[in-house]
């Protein structure tokens, strides 16, 4: 017997077994047997095959402190009944690796130092090849996971592709029952309380009725499992058992911490859960769950966006409405307006008598009113048609000065009363501007009335500037009449109000007025190609700028 | 004829049958019909005397899977269907399922889609039945084949999708990487160019780990089509090139024929028709064979676009019509349908 030379083969082999066949026959005699014990007592190798010791000579091997003979006595009467005369060599191989037990005729092993050196080279055989299954079975592990993970990528894409929520989640159930290996899938969605499947796949019969099975795993929120009764081979729940479910999953339908649903896996055989199947049936409904969630925000988004087309077209039916009746209105109000207006000049100007006592300044205050009222007439007829498009603009070459001019006049008597400066600067002589000159000049009249209006003392300045390039037919350029006062000023946050529809300050209603001039003027400034802004500051005045494109006609120059 | 999905059984080891079993397999794999048709029906006189009727049945599919091969259909029925026989005779049930599978194989190529169809469902709810992962995806692919040669690619790719899942769990790499070919030719069917990307790049990372060439080959060639779709030439040129290194070596004529194809189809986009011309004749030699399969429908299609490409529009309808008729002859009812469609578009001058 040479230890050393098996010693050397054992290290030599790949695996224990190996080992076992490549070293047994050389310690011991034809006969002799070997047997690796793992460290619970369990044959894991043995030579030659189908070689066994009783699990009292395993248990004495594993307990031995270091390599040890053993006669095959009263103590171990089985292994002596099968090798009668033999001993055992009892091997220790460490706690992870068990112990070796070669058996042979009494004085077949002899003395031999070399035992431990052969059993710690066993010992390292073992633990070689286990660390290398561990790393193969880590490796298999790790690629499967990456297949996995993989295939789930691939899912999502092609669920991304569609925004059927039908085919999205029959694609899920498809997928879920290959990657699961079961019969059969459903997706069940809640709904007012009750819950239904939305999805299947591999279902004998019709879905109609209400799965309690899948009721409880979203009010439970987690994975529930179910089994068939081992008695019966069927499973509690009615519903699957009619489908002949021997063990099921559900797992819940949840996002951003919503749970809505649950999907059922479903096996019509005895089968045993792993970890991974709740772990891929998770994730599969997280898949799911998007799809739900994506064809409700969808349904949603579409309902919203109907909702929103009938409010726009009731909107603009109410508008056109608005307008339609504004603009008749209006028409039907000046007629007769105009009749009391020239009844009350008839009057005041005593082509039917004299008026007497208390009579004239009565229907002077009644004239006044009847003016105020078709002022307001005329200002809502001219919003009607700039906010239906249907004010008409008639341009022509405009000499700027002339209109300022023509403006002034009109104010100067209210001016004259209150005692308000008006003040002209113009600038270098302009060519006439292409422009529509009673536009400009309406929206020069309210600017100075409201300028007059609002001051009490001081000024009222009308200045004219260009921004340098002056005008000419291709000119892109601007000029700028501005209105600037010396009345109480605007605060910051009332700018742009004032601009608005029928909005008027606090203090502005004391002066009059419909508020409608101001947005009236910027609509006219704009309907020119222009602007119409303001630039104020409390306590010092307001400047209202109206800037014109300085488009000129050619021949006009 | 297409890749067959229908799992291969190897013989019990250390059977009487083993050794001629073995030999027919390979025989089969090295595309020797009539040579590995002969070891089967050996295998099944062997094992039937030899008392083991599981691989009896095992070989006559085998027998019957090279008939198909042969278009020998008629006879590769009759196999298949004392295949079934003999399963529900003995009582095995996975035989039983292959031969459901096969059946609907033979079925689909002689009869069409709807024939198989049916066939193919029984094979999934037997292979679900045992737990039979392997076979749940093959079926789901030829469930797959199936929706596209109809025209349904949206099915197409919902069945390629779940015999991915089953041959994930069963860890059939190849059958996989197979998978993700169907998927990224429907994908390419349904013009998602991205997504076929993906899923040719995903077969190939499979092909090169598992170091199968005549796949690698194949796929980077299909891989071109959504890279030439996207006008990204100089990465189709490089798929290409690596699809001919590959089929080359294993001289696999449809990957080549497919290859020129592509290449005159990348020319004739980049406005080089002279250059479109040569490949697209090479091409033409390739797969001037007696039998015809789809590669050369294909050519014939792409044939004319490059007459309708050159203004020669009366060569350009006749390739189309071509095209048509041998796409229809071959089930590629789809196929047939898009080629008649695109023909009355240069017909009636709206190409």
């Amino acid at each position: 017997m040479d230890l050393r030379d098996a010693t050397i083969r054992i290290y030599e082999s790949g695996d224990p077994v190996a080992a076992l066949r490549a070293f047994a026959p050389l310690v011991a005699d034809a006969g002799a047997r070997a047997v690796w014990t793992d460290p619970r007592g369990a044959a894991a190798g043995a030579w030659p095959a189908g070689a066994r010791v009783s699990p009292a000579l395993a248990e004495a091997a594993l307990a031995a402190p270091c390599p040890t003979l053993r006669p095959l006595g009263p103590d171990f009467p089985a292994d002596h009944a099968d090798t009668p005369g033999a001993e055992a060599l009892l091997l220790p191989l460490g706690e992870d690796d068990g112990a070796l037990v070669l058996l042979a005729p009494s004085g077949a092993f002899g003395p031999g130092e070399g035992w431990a050196e052969l059993a710690a080279a066993f010992a390292r055989t073992a633990a070689r090849h286990r660390e290398r299954r561990q790393v193969e079975e880590e490796r298999d592990t790790l690629r499967q996971r990456a297949e996995e993970s993989e295939a789930l990528h691939v899912l999502g894409l092609a669920a991304n592709r569609t925004l059927d929520p039908d085919e999205v989640l029959t694609l899920v159930a498809r997928f879920t029952r290959t990657l699961l290996g079961a019969h059969y899938v459903t997706v069940n969605t809640l709904d007012e309380g009750s819950i239904r499947a939305v999805a299947s796949v591999g279902l004998r019969g019709e879905v109609a009725e209400e799965d309690p099975f899948a009721a409880r795993v979203a009010a439970a929120r987690k994975p529930l499992t179910v089994q068939a009764d081992p008695a019966t081979g069927a499973v509690a729940e009615p519903f699957h058992a009619r489908e002949g479910m021997r063990t099921g999953i559900g797992v819940p339908l949840a996002l951003f911490g919503e749970t809505f649903g649950a999907l059922v896996v479903g096996y019509r055989r005895p089968y045993e859960l792993a970890p991974r199947d709740t772990r891929l049936a998770l994730t599969l409904a997280g898949h799911a769950a998007v799809a739900i969630s994506n064809a409700r925000l969808h349904g949603a988004v579409a309902e919203r966006t109907r909702e929103l087309e009938r409010a726009n077209e009731e909107l603009r039916w109410t508008t056109e409405a608005k307008d339609r009746f504004f603009a008749s209105m209006s028409h039907e109000l000046r007629t007769p307006l105009n009749a009391i207006l020239g009844y009350q000049s008839l009057l005041l100007d005593g082509v039917v008598g004299e008026l007497s006592g208390p009579v004239r300044p009565m229907v002077e205050k009644a004239q006044r009113s009847t003016r105020n009222l078709l002022h307001l007439v005329n200002d809502v007829l001219d919003l009607s048609k700039l906010e239906a498009g249907k004010m008409e603009v008639v341009v022509a070459p405009v000499r700027v000065r002339g209109i300022i001019d023509e403006a002034l006049a009109s104010v100067e008597p209210m001016a004259a009363v209150k005692d308000i400066a008006l003040d002209v600067q113009h600038a270098p002589p302009l060519s006439p501007l292409l422009t529509d000159a009673d536009r400009v000049r309406q929206i020069l009249i309210n600017l100075l009335s409201n300028a007059v209006k609002f001051t009490d003392q001081g000024r009222v300045t009308v200045s004219v500037a260009t921004d340098g390039e002056g005008a000419s037919p291709d000119s892109e350029g601007w000029v700028e009449v501005r209105v600037a006062d010396t009345g109480p000023g605007i605060a910051p946050e009332n700018q742009e109000r004032i601009f608005h529809e029928f909005e008027q300050i606090v203090g502005a209603t004391s002066r009059g007025g419909t508020g409608l001039g101001l947005p009236i003027s910027r609509k006219l400034a704009r309907l020119l190609g222009g602007d119409l802004t303001v630039e104020s500051t409390l306590g010092l005045g307001s400047t209202f700028t109206l800037r014109l494109p300085a488009r000129t006609d050619a021949h006009h120059q | 004829m297409p890749i067959i999905n229908e799992p291969r059984v190897r013989a019990t080891e250390g059977s009487a049958t083993e050794d001629v079993a073995q030999r027919a397999t390979a025989e089969e794999r090295a595309g020797n019909w009539e040579a590995a048709a002969g070891l089967y029906a050996q295998t099944f006189r062997s094992a039937l005397y030899g008392g083991e009727p599981d691989q009896a049945v095992d070989a006559l599919r085998g027998q019957a899977r090279m008939r198909l091969q042969q278009r020998r259909f008629e006879e590769a029925e009759e196999l298949a269907e004392l295949c079934l026989e003999l399963a529900r005779g003995y009582d095995l049930p996975v035989a039983m399922a292959r031969g459901l599978n096969v059946l609907g194989l033979i079925r689909f190529w002689h009869r069409g889609g709807e024939a198989a169809e049916q066939l193919y469902l029984s094979a999934l709810e037997m292979a679900l039945d045992l737990g039979d992962d392997e076979l749940v995806g093959l079926v789901c692919q030829n469930l797959g084949v199936v929706a596209n040669v109809r025209g349904d690619f949206r099915e197409a790719r919902s069945r390629y999708l779940e015999g991915i899942g089953s041959f994930v769990r069963s860890g059939s790499t190849a059958n996989a990487m197979l998978a993700y070919n169907n998927l990224g030719m429907a994908s390419a069917d349904l013009q998602e160019w991205m997504e076929a990307e993906v899923y040719f790049s995903r077969g190939i990372e499979i092909a090169e780990r598992l170091g199968h060439a005549p796949s690698a080959g194949m796929l980077y060639s299909n891989l071109a089509e959504p890279l030439i779709r996207v006008s990204e030439f100089d990465r189709a040129r490089q798929s290409l090139d690596r699809a001919e290194a590959a089929a080359s070596q294993i001289d696999d004529h449809t990957t080549l024929a497919d290859v020129a194809r592509y290449r005159g189809a990348m020319a004739r986009l980049e406005g080089d028709l002279a250059g479109a011309e040569e490949h697209l004749a090479r091409a033409l030699r390739i797969t001037d064979l007696p039998e015809p399969g789809l590669e050369r429908a294909e050519v014939l299609r792409e044939l004319g676009e490059l007459r309708a490409a050159q203004g020669r529009r009366g060569d350009a309808l006749e390739a189309f019509r071509a095209a048509a008729g041998l796409f229809a002859a071959l089930g590629g009812v789809a196929d047939a349908r898009i080629t008649e469609a695109r023909r009355a578009e240069v017909e009636t001058g709206t190409m």
